[in-house]
């Protein structure tokens, strides 16, 4: 088992910056050394070797890495809460004097806007506070293990007679972050929890509320977005009209319809298609009633829409009906995640 | 070239004639494929050696794509692998590591179809001097061909001959048939997908594809799906493009037959007719449809024997929107219909005004040479 990344390394703070850059999705570690007209590559190996070989060249710095790593670390691979905000509840939240004074009575000012440690301690934290006129971001961060698999160092040994099998992981930490975000223009706000933490993800949310609410008092009385309502709307929208045309970007992999006692389950066969597709599949949920029921669960791929560029790309979420969570397969970026949570609002008031 | 008729050429030669149906129906019935050769077995009720044979046949034909997809290798998921799910080692399904658990190998045949239209609800309107006992019959059919319920409106509007000819009861068959879709509609909402109810598909026969054609020209608001006409009496010339480009229609099936005598002699009788049903629609269009059944009259259509496989092998595809579906064995199609309308004299309203008008002159001649027989 090896330690690379944030922990136990050295070399002024880069190595920490690579660790950190290598645990973000290949597409986006691609996507970033493209732009930096840098070798790509396809494994993790070859990403390290290729980024190394660039900072030794010259072409890549640490604050390239820093600022591409706003744009995507922590953004992802989460469970995430909606809330519905009221229009009016921003407008004394804009100004910074209120902001400022609200942190003060909560013991929280000096985290307005701190910078985040690239080695955070071993319990969740909140470290930051970012607020403008456009939002407040609440940020708290861990240190985490990332245990990467390394087949390639599996071993056997016989111990005392006994055949034992090693497995290698390389053990990289990470900065997990937790989130509560609002932006005042949205209507929105939203709680985000790694995808790795706790699995009582409520428990984890409420705990980060309860920090949220000593600034933001008016919080609690902020509705959540009808999951369930958004997973019935989804499979309406990727279901299509009479002509089978589904043009909403919705491409839904899987739904279950809660019903009063027994449940239906949809599923296509591959991750690359939908159950929609399958026109015996259609027929029967052709014949489900969805008033009847009630959204339960679902996979869906969504392309967003709104504020979303042309060339969007399709996202996983999976929609947790009864306890209004989503949790955001893979890694996004911020403005990705903001997209889908726009398009969440949408399909919940339909 | 279709799935369907590509797939007929290239199955396999030694396969049964069963099967073989077996096959075609399916494909016709599917739309997009991705599957292994095992689950083709099991569709097709043959073993999977059978299976792999036609699948490889039909890849070969290119009806299919064979692609060596990869599995998620978890008992419980076993779903195809997307590429980001490769790409991150990890199954997005079901969270299944994939570097610790090697995904699995599997050869599968793909075809890519848009999806077929899905029927909504229908309404079968019958002709003149009868009640359309083949409503009753086409109902049973759907009823047996879906798997789900597809509300079927039976509109019947009496046994009328008389009221056909005359303009003022005709208006008012209009009227009533605009009505009764409006009203069907209504109580169909939120039932079907829990939303409004969608436009009806509509199967109509002789008068009652003329009373469906004058519906959408009289009320621009009447919107219809897919129409089935048999037997039609409207005038080839009638501008179903138009109504298909704004929408008020989805497409038209008219299905016609060469010895459909009461078609060729409605232009005589009923006032702004014509023999559609014989030398089909002159309206070039893509969704306008004209299908003759050679050797098919007035209503052999709706014979026992007949109705199962028309539905099967035209007005399904049709309604599924897989208009190159259509069979065309049985069937020819006619692209380009050319029709003139018979001399006014010959058309009614003026042949019905001579014919009544010979009638009185007749008949008082008869009455003058009776009158003198009696005084002589």
């Amino acid at each position: 088992v090896s330690d690379s990344g944030a922990r136990g390394s050295e070399g002024g703070g880069l190595d920490q910056i690579l660790g950190l850059a290598l645990l973000q999705g290949n597409r986006f570690i691609r996507e970033f050394l493209r732009s930096k007209q840098i070798r790509l590559g396809s494994t993790k190996e070859q990403f390290e070797a290729n980024l190394r070989e660039a900072i030794a060249d010259g072409k890549l710095g640490r604050a390239d890495i820093e600022e591409w790593l706003r744009e995507v670390e922590g953004w992802g691979n989460q469970h995430l809460y909606a809330f519905d905000v009221p229009s009016a509840a921003s407008n004394r939240l804009r100004h910074r004097k209120t902001m400022l004074a609200r942190l003060d009575n909560a013991g929280l000012s000096k985290l307005l806007d701190a910078d985040i440690s690239l080695d955070p301690g071993e319990e969740l934290a909140l470290a930051t506070i970012r607020h403008n006129e456009d939002g407040v971001s609440f940020l708290w961060v861990r240190a985490d293990r990332a245990l990467i698999r390394r087949k390639e160092l599996d071993r056997y040994e016989e111990l005392d007679g006994d055949e034992i099998e090693f497995h290698a992981y390389e053990r990289r930490w990470s900065r997990v972050a937790a989130r509560f975000e609002w932006r005042f223009d949205s209507g929105l706000a939203a709680v985000l929890i790694n995808r790795s933490e706790a699995r009582d993800y409520a428990a984890q949310r409420d705990l980060l509320l309860a920090t949220v609410d000593t600034v933001i008092p008016a919080r609690r009385g902020w509705q959540m977005i009808d999951i369930s309502k958004v997973i019935t709307e989804l499979d309406s929208r990727g279901l299509g009209g009479q002509q089978g045309v589904n043009d909403a970007g919705v491409r839904v992999n899987s739904t279950v319809f809660q019903g009063a006692a027994a449940n239906i389950r949809f599923r296509a066969s591959a991750e690359a298609g939908s159950y929609h597709d399958d026109a015996a599949v259609r027929e029967v949920r052709g014949a489900v009633d969805r008033s009847k029921f009630v959204g339960g669960a679902g996979d869906c791929y969504l392309t967003p829409t709104a504020n979303a560029p042309n060339n969007a790309r399709e996202l996983h979420l999976r929609l947790y009906g009864q306890e209004q969570r989503t949790l955001l397969w893979g890694k996004m970026t911020l403005d990705e995640v903001w997209q889908i949570l726009l398009d969440l609002k949408t399909y919940a008031a339909a | 070239v279709t799935p369907v008729a590509r797939a007929a050429i290239a199955a396999p030669a030694d396969l049964s004639l069963q099967t073989r149906a077996r096959l075609l129906r399916w494909l016709s019935l599917t739309d997009s494929v991705d599957l292994p050769a095992a689950l083709l077995a099991g569709h097709l009720a043959v073993d999977v050696i059978t299976a792999t044979r036609i699948a490889e046949a039909l890849a070969t034909a290119g009806v299919f794509e064979c692609r060596q997809a990869q599995v998620c290798p978890q008992p419980e998921c076993q779903i195809v692998l997307s590429e980001d799910s490769l790409s991150e080692r990890s199954c997005q399904t079901c969270g299944a590591d994939l570097t610790e658990f090697e995904p699995r190998t599997e050869v599968r045949y793909l075809l890519e179809r848009p999806r077929a239209r899905d029927v909504g609800w229908l309404v079968a309107v019958h002709g003149i001097r009868t009640r359309g006992p083949w409503q009753e019959q086409l109902q049973w059919l759907i009823d047996r061909q879906f798997t789900r319920t597809i509300p079927f409106k039976n509109w019947k509007y009496g046994r009328i001959l008389v009221g056909s000819l005359l303009l003022a009861s005709q208006r008012k068959y209009v009227r009533r048939f605009i009505d009764q879709i409006r009203s069907a509609q209504s109580d169909l909402n939120g039932t079907l997908r829990g939303g409004p109810a969608p436009a009806p598909d509509v199967v109509a026969h002789s008068f009652g594809s003329w009373i469906v054609a004058h519906a959408i020209q009289e009320d621009s608001t009447l919107i219809l799906g897919s129409v089935i006409l048999v037997g039609s009496i409207v005038a080839p010339d009638w501008p179903w493009g138009q109504f298909i480009d704004r929408r008020q229609v989805t497409a038209v099936l008219n299905y016609c037959g060469d010895r459909d005598i009461p078609v060729r002699l409605a232009e005589l009788f009923v006032p702004d007719s014509g023999p559609s049903g014989v030398v089909g629609f002159t309206s070039r269009h893509q969704r306008v449809i004209n299908i003759l059944r050679p050797g098919g009259d007035h209503s052999s259509t709706f014979s026992d024997d007949r109705l199962a496989v028309t539905f099967d092998t035209v007005w399904r595809p049709f309604l599924s929107a897989r208009y190159d579906d259509i069979d065309t064995r049985e069937h020819v199609r006619l692209d380009t219909p050319q029709w003139l309308p018979a001399p006014r004299l010959l058309r009614a309203p003026t042949t019905l005004v001579l014919l009544v008008g010979s009638i009185l002159v007749l008949a008082t001649i008869a009455i003058i040479v009776a009158v003198i027989a009696r005084a002589g």
